[in-house]
């Protein structure tokens, strides 16, 4: 194996990663910088090693990247997201005609919320209500901590929670985007008995992360390589859309502060 | 309530591996529809829509008909044949004899002022010697087989010549490699096949609109799916010619759904 292999590292959260990351490294096997993959079970194992030098790059979700972040003393570096990474939300869908309209509405409500470490579908919706004004106190949760150590990736949490919407065990779901869309595809008005009752900000999610100690020219070429897939071309398009795409763009790091914040403000730790 | 269809097929889609299928339950055509505007939406596939459930692939499908060599695709080659009637019943045959065939002793050479960009007279030559054809067609028919050949090529016409093949051939395909090495027939001018179990042939391969590529067959009957199988019922695609594209259409679609299935299948029953 060339010694200039990029080793990067990717949490297996369903079978696809493997063709997903086998895709991958066919397309940088005839460029100056050729991948090689190693698959992980959890993100926490991911990041250990990442900062301990086992790989280069790690396919981070934002609650690993920012756990990579608080254990590097500065040397993470963020190199690039999804699209859909940029402009991730926070939604919350109750019964249409439910007659709500805002996180207010939630006070004395049941509210179904998705894994521990879900950063769209429980850090995220517990820092939006409390700066509401709600606490958890004020609502009865109905949680799904499944899956926990893939961070939401699987979007079983989500799933259990809106069908828990429907069938009358939560008065609402607070849900990623992406789970919201795949059940949409089709149109809204397929899915015309649920609607939306709230949604977040945008933020970022996940990220190319690495550190300092790989070299600038490296991860200039990489970036450069991987933004270069293309929806046209047929054997990148089905990589693509395995993983969730249209096409990679440079990190944004702006995107992460309500997370952070949300991270501190919930005392989450570095490691669970 | 399509909400919760589309959870399943989120849910149960989001579990397959890029290539797996799954049976997702629909309560009628409505919930058909929905599936395969959200297949096409998230690039997946539907596979078959059975009376209760619609089969879904995780990904999506190359079309097995692209594959095809663009010469073996339906259409490229059509089959026009004016009778199918025979007044022999050869035992290795897919044509049946007909009590009101006539029996012409000596045919004309073809007009030399026949076309012959497109036409190419294709010539049964079962054997590579008179002991088998003189046996079946009468004392003399082989010789007259070879000599018509050879006026054929004389005149310019790009001729094949195909072989019929029983289980008991032995050495005979071989000798006939060396006959047509004789005769001057280059690669695309030779045939060789096995018997198939149609019409007057007793034994021999059998063959389906599942099993066959097909070579779109015009005969004063109807449309067959096969040349081989001009006269099997079940082989029969239409009574009409016309319109002549949207008969090859159906029969192109019929074909992918048959391919579609079969690659399905192979990948269902791994044996290791």
């Amino acid at each position: 194996m060339a010694d200039s292999t990029v080793l990067v590292g990717a949490v297996a959260y369903t079978a696809n990663v493997v063709p997903i990351w086998e895709g991958i490294k066919d397309y940088f096997a005839d460029t100056g910088t050729p991948i090689d993959f190693v698959l992980y079970s959890n993100y926490e194992r991911q990041v250990d090693e990442l900062l301990a030098g086992h790989i280069d790059i790690a396919w981070n979700t934002n609650v690993a990247w920012i756990r990579t972040l608080r254990q590097s003393d500065g040397r993470a570096r963020a190199l690039a997201t999804r699209d859909t990474d940029q402009v991730f939300k926070t939604l919350v869908i109750g019964l249409s005609g439910s007659g709500m309209t805002g996180l207010g509405d939630l006070k004395g409500r049941r509210v179904a919320l998705g894994s521990r470490d879900s950063g769209q579908a429980r850090i995220l919706p517990m820092h939006f209500l409390s700066r509401a004004g709600l606490s958890a106190a004020d609502m009865d949760l109905v949680i799904f901590d499944s899956d926990v150590g893939k961070h939401g990736d699987t979007g079983r949490s989500d799933l259990d929670a809106l069908r828990a919407v429907l069938d009358d065990e939560a008065d609402v779901a607070a849900v990623g985007v992406n789970t919201w869309e795949a059940l949409t595809a089709a149109g809204d008005e397929t899915v015309s008995d649920l609607e939306v009752v709230w949604e977040s900000e945008v933020y970022n999610h996940c990220n190319f992360s690495t550190l300092d100690t790989l070299e600038p020219e490296v991860t200039e070429a990489w970036v450069t390589t991987l933004l270069a897939m293309d929806w046209e071309n047929p054997e990148h398009r089905r990589i693509l859309e395995l993983e969730g795409l249209r096409e990679w763009e440079r990190a944004e790091l702006e995107g992460y502060q309500s997370l952070i914040a949300a991270m501190e403000e919930q005392g989450i730790a570095d490691r669970w | 309530m399509s909400a919760r269809l589309l959870l399943r097929l989120v849910d149960d889609v989001g579990l397959l591996h890029h290539g797996g299928t799954t049976m997702v339950a629909v309560d009628g055509p409505d919930d058909v529809d929905i599936v395969a505007r959200w297949c096409e939406a998230t690039g997946n596939a539907v596979v078959a829509v059975h009376a209760d459930a619609v089969e879904v692939h995780r990904g999506r499908i190359a079309d097995p008909i692209a594959a095809l060599a663009p010469e073996r695709r339906p259409g490229y080659r059509l089959w026009i044949y004016t009778n199918f009637h025979c007044n022999l019943a050869c035992d290795y045959c897919c044509v049946q004899s007909s009590p009101g065939a006539g029996l012409t002793p000596r045919r004309p050479h073809p007009a030399p002022a026949s076309p012959r960009a497109g036409l190419t007279p294709q010539i049964s030559l079962d054997s590579p010697d008179a002991k088998l054809p003189d046996h079946h067609r009468g004392e003399g028919s082989f010789a007259r087989a070879r000599a018509g050949i050879t006026t054929a090529m004389e005149l310019g016409f790009h001729v094949r010549v195909a072989a019929t093949l029983g289980d008991d051939a032995g050495d005979t395909e071989s000798r006939l490699v060396d006959l047509f090495d004789e005769l001057g027939l280059e690669d695309d001018q030779r045939v060789v096949r096995r018997v198939a179990k149609q019409g007057s042939a007793n034994a021999g391969l059998t063959v389906s609109r599942a099993s066959l590529v097909p070579e779109v067959c015009l005969t004063a009957d109807g449309v067959f799916w096969h040349p081989v199988a001009a006269i099997d019922p079940a082989m029969k695609v239409t009574e009409s010619w016309s319109p002549l594209g949207d008969v090859i259409t159906a029969i192109s679609d019929e074909c992918r759904a048959y391919r579609i299935r079969g690659d399905i299948l192979a990948g269902t029953f791994p044996c290791a």
